[in-house]
């Protein structure tokens, strides 16, 4: 409650600033707020500082909430660069901030229902900035797709939590433990159906790239960012609440993981599309997520955290430096984003340890967790080694095919850049990604200590 | 004058509403209602510059109300005189379902509708229905007609945010969107008075809004309501877009949810699986409307850009939809 009390006095006195300032202001309160969430992480168990009667923190949530305000604050600082946010950037900031706010309220709360309308209520920020910063007529479409997929999916997790509501008089999500013989398919589907299709998990996962096209490069930062680990968080709590242990729908979900994975990586390897490319190298991510989550094991936990927390910033970093080189060139056209690589050669070097760190190479965590999660699903089946050899192969593929076609430097046509110089201030958004990505690493065994 | 005439019509209209709640007699109901129906004849006919084609929208609405109304009559009679429950029953869910605008017989609302002026689509699709549906008998003796009238609600729930998107004027788009919460209504009706009490009251609000945010613009079709929709109004509109599109914490999901949680206590499988085919419809409808109303070619004026009266409805509108809600959840 003290984190969300001191954001919104924050806000209170960021009004009265001069609106050239709002925009420095606002990163640093995002800055603050990030610093101050780290009370909350504690030990094992829930977090002393943050029990109140309307919220409870454990590691789970407050690693979610620390993640969601950095990532808010990076995306304000990347979108401040940007040229192509017409309008008013106040209305920008605020939408931000409010996104902000109902995440960080989503990932606190302590029953379901609270849960299920703050994970809708972030689908109202995010339209909005894609509908008014959005590239191109498509927008419209992208957002029905977004709306419906989640609205729909989530349907069946608003009967359950009605269930609870009108049955047992609470749908309060800690320290209980709902056990019953009738537990089917049905049921399982209908509480992880939504969450699955926010993560998203494969074959649920057509609304995330034309998302992303549309979006603004902030809206991307903090789609990729945030959004789509509010799957991860609530399957984590649907898991808790109703003793989920390893099942046939669980097992079916993890098959599906991997055939995603390997769906993704082959997907990316067909992309002229940067943001397409990294969207889609979302959905192979997240299936390790999803297959660690589901296999019911600490160790399969941990990776899924793990993934969930470094995609959380590798995924923005792409998207930034996507931003970055597609406004020099006034293009989303991986080959000729190659012409702007050439112009700012720092570029080059950013990509690279960015494909880097979204393949998995060590000393990026994400090798951990795709480690991790390899052995759980090894141990429920061998020969599932085959595919995820696959995986490896292909994101290797489409990786460097991805770096390759970024800095060729055979070219008849003479290059048209719209500025050739890339400054601190524009890569700084960068830097602040890279900095959490080396605290995941030493920090990795943190979502172990349950 | 003009004014005054439709005040006068209207004011008369609403008390025989009124008087209809606390009959006990279907007959006194049937007498109320037409009474209410022909008072509402001046007010929908009366505009500043009379054209042709008011008079062709109230006339199909007035023939349509006269057959449902002879059909209601036709089954107290029937029943009085030889006591044909059945068939008495028959007629009279017959002639309340066409006088509401329920599917199938819906066919008269869009029709009417892009003939009233604004003030006429609020009072006939939102304030003349809420009466109606309050005194409608849920013909509990003849379970036949009670599944009827209930699956005609069902149907009307589905298929108005279905024929919404359709819509090419701005008024067609406001009938179907009165057939859709005739259906919840109707549906609503059949947990309990106290549901449609509270619902009606929030519909009838909720559209007093729109409908007058949409007649100060004068908007005729949905494609240019970017540039017809005043900008000072905007805001508001984009709150009652939200709301209606059914995103929590905002008001019509509340509503939603209470009658969903009813209807979950009824182990009415058949009304949830309707209301959120509903919903998802609407919410794509909705978004689409909201996306067509911010854009628009030409800079407007803002946020709290109007008059002081004009502002103070905006932000009306805007706690109405956004704390409301929230206020329902808790009084409920």
């Amino acid at each position: 409650m003290g984190l969300l009390i001191l954001m919104a006095l924050n806000c209170f006195c960021v009004m009265f600033l001069n609106k050239k300032d709002q925009t420095v202001a606002v990163v640093n309160c995002f800055g603050v707020w990030s610093a101050f969430s780290l009370m909350y992480w504690g030990g094992s168990g829930v977090s002393r500082e943050s029990l109140s009667e309307l919220f409870c923190v454990d590691i789970y949530s407050s690693s979610m909430i620390s993640l969601s305000l950095w990532i808010c604050g990076i995306s304000i600082l990347v979108s401040s660069c940007m040229t192509n946010l017409r309008g008013v950037f106040n209305s920008y900031l605020i939408l931000v901030t409010l996104l902000c706010f109902l995440l960080v309220q989503c990932f606190m709360v302590n029953t379901l229902a609270m849960f299920y309308v703050l994970f809708e209520s972030t689908l109202i920020p995010l339209a909005s900035i894609i509908g008014i910063w959005g590239g191109q007529i498509e927008r419209v479409p992208s957002i029905q797709y977004m709306a419906a997929y989640t609205v729909g999916g989530s349907f069946p997790l608003l009967l359950i939590f009605t269930t609870m509501e009108v049955h047992a008089g609470s749908s309060f999500m800690w320290f209980i433990s709902m056990k019953t013989t009738s537990l089917n398919w049905l049921f399982w589907g209908g509480c992880f159906l939504g969450l699955l299709i926010k993560l998203p998990a494969f074959p649920f996962h057509a609304w995330l790239p034309k998302a992303h096209v549309q979006a603004p490069v902030g809206g991307s930062v903090i789609l990729a960012g945030i959004l789509l680990k509010l799957g991860g968080y609530g399957i984590t709590r649907m898991m808790m609440l109703f003793s989920y242990t390893l099942e046939s729908f669980g097992i079916l979900v993890m098959s599906f993981s991997i055939v995603g994975s390997v769906y993704g990586a082959f997907m990316c390897l067909r992309q002229s599309d940067i943001k397409k490319l990294i969207a889609y190298s979302s959905v192979s991510h997240m299936a390790f997520s999803i297959m660690g989550l589901f296999s019911c094991t600490e160790v399969g936990m941990v990776g899924a955290y793990i993934m969930l927390v470094s995609h959380g910033f590798i995924s923005p970093g792409l998207f930034v430096l996507s931003g970055i080189n597609s406004e020099m060139v006034h293009s989303r056209k991986i080959k000729v984003m190659s012409d702007g690589v050439r112009a700012a050669p720092s570029l080059g070097f950013f990509w690279l340890v960015m494909i880097m760190a979204n393949l998995g190479v060590p000393p990026c965590p994400v090798i951990i967790s795709e480690v991790l999660s390899v052995v759980c699903v090894i141990a429920l089946y061998p020969w599932v080694f085959v595919l995820l050899l696959m995986y490896f192969i292909l994101s290797g593929a489409y990786s460097f095919s991805l770096y390759c076609q970024l800095t060729r430097t055979k070219k008849k046509i003479k290059m048209k850049v719209f500025f050739n110089e890339v400054t601190l201030k524009d890569m700084s958004a960068l830097y602040f990604l890279f900095y959490p990505l080396a605290e995941v690493l030493f920090k990795w065994d943190l979502w172990a200590m349950m | 004058m003009q004014m005054l005439s439709m005040i006068v019509f209207l004011v008369m209209s609403l008390m025989a509403s009124i008087a209809m709640l606390f009959m006990s007699s279907i007959f006194w109901v049937w007498v109320m209602t037409d009474v209410g129906t022909l008072f509402l004849i001046p007010f929908l006919s009366a505009e500043t510059r009379p054209k042709k084609s008011w008079f062709t929208g109230v006339a199909t609405y007035f023939v349509i109300q006269f057959f449902g109304s002879v059909m209601i009559l036709g089954g107290i009679i029937l029943d009085w005189a030889i006591e044909a429950a059945d068939w008495s029953s028959a007629m009279m869910c017959f002639g309340f379902a066409l006088k509401l605008g329920m599917v199938p017989l819906h066919f008269w609302v869009s029709r009417s509708f892009v003939y009233f002026h604004y003030g006429g689509i609020f009072i006939v699709g939102a304030g003349q229905k809420v009466f109606v549906v309050a005194c409608v008998p849920l013909f509990s003796d003849v379970p036949l007609c009670a599944y009827a009238y209930y699956f005609m609600a069902v149907g009307s729930m589905v298929y108005g945010p279905i024929a919404m998107f359709n819509a090419i004027a701005v008024k067609s788009f406001l009938a179907y969107s009165s057939v859709t919460h005739t259906g919840f209504l109707v549906i609503g009706s059949f947990f309990g008075l106290h549901i449609v009490y509270a619902y009606s009251f929030i519909y009838c609000v909720s559209m007093a809004f729109l409908v007058f945010m949409l007649w100060s613009g004068d908007c005729k079709f949905m494609k240019n309501l970017g540039s017809e929709l005043p900008g000072y109004y905007k805001t508001g509109f984009v709150c009652i877009a939200m709301s209606f599109s059914g995103f929590p914490p905002f008001l019509d999901f509340c509503t939603k949810f209470v009658i969903l949680q009813l209807s979950m206590e009824q182990d009415s499988t058949i009304t949830m699986v309707a209301i959120l085919t509903s919903s998802l419809i609407n919410l794509i409808v909705w978004v689409w409307v909201l996306f067509i109303a911010t854009s628009s070619e030409v800079k407007e004026p803002g946020f709290l850009s109007g008059t002081t009266g004009q502002n103070v409805l905006n932000m009306s509108c805007i706690i109405w939809n956004l704390f409301m809600g929230a206020g329902f959840s808790m009084l409920y």
